[in-house]
């Protein structure tokens, strides 16, 4: 697994039960394989990833959590 | 959509946040497992998010992407955790939201959840027990 697949499913703040499948499934929607997903890719994947949140966050617990992925990425 | 679907999905949407934290205490106390409330938690919106869509009745996606991911969970759990996790999040929400729709609808409500949870643990069934038996952890 990439380093930055690695700290998107751990920044998701979901259940280690489904956090890999469903961060990865996110990020194949964008159209992007998430074996080799890159820094650059990331804006392209957060709306996805937002809306896989939203079903096991809520609303805000997703934004919150989409607003942290971004801030801790572009660090 | 019959009335008493519509009612339902009425309750969900008015009451979401009382009915998943309550339902969540419930489950989480039920629960032996190594799961945190925040993991009980989390599951328990997506049972509410896959009930909505089944009184909705205008899409299964939610409900389709979980079952698509279920066979790779499958390969990092085993069929005895799976039902101790999923058991009580399914099982406590079909009563409290029975219980809290109105006295003229809740039996056609037990009936419909019931129905709704049975056909759900089948299609979980199909998706997880086969990868169970392939990696002998059953």
């Amino acid at each position: 697994m990439s380093r930055l697949l690695d700290d998107l499913v751990h920044l998701s703040g979901l259940s280690p039960i489904f956090a890999r499948t469903v961060v990865r499934r996110a990020i194949v929607r964008a159209g992007i394989d998430p074996e080799s997903i890159q820094r650059r890719d990331v804006e392209r994947v957060l709306p996805e990833l937002r809306r896989a949140l939203t079903v096991y966050l809520g609303d805000m617990g997703a934004d919150d959590r989409a607003a942290r992925i971004r801030r801790v990425i572009n660090e | 959509m019959t009335p008493c679907r519509d009612h339902l999905l009425s309750i969900l949407q008015t009451s979401r946040g009382d009915l998943v934290q309550r339902s969540t205490d419930i489950a989480f106390a039920s629960n032996d497992t190594p799961m945190t409330r925040e993991d009980v938690e989390q599951m328990m919106r997506a049972c509410v998010t896959i009930i909505e869509e089944g009184l909705a009745g205008k899409t299964t996606e939610v409900r389709d992407g979980f079952l698509e991911a279920l066979p790779e969970i499958a390969l990092s759990t085993t069929w005895e955790l799976t039902l101790k996790n999923g058991i009580p999040c399914w099982g406590v929400i079909l009563g409290q939201l029975s219980a809290a729709a109105s006295h003229e609808f809740r039996d056609e409500a037990i009936v419909f959840l019931s129905r709704f949870i049975g056909q759900w643990w089948s299609d979980v069934s199909k998706a997880m027990l086969p990868v169970f038996l392939a990696e002998g952890t059953l």
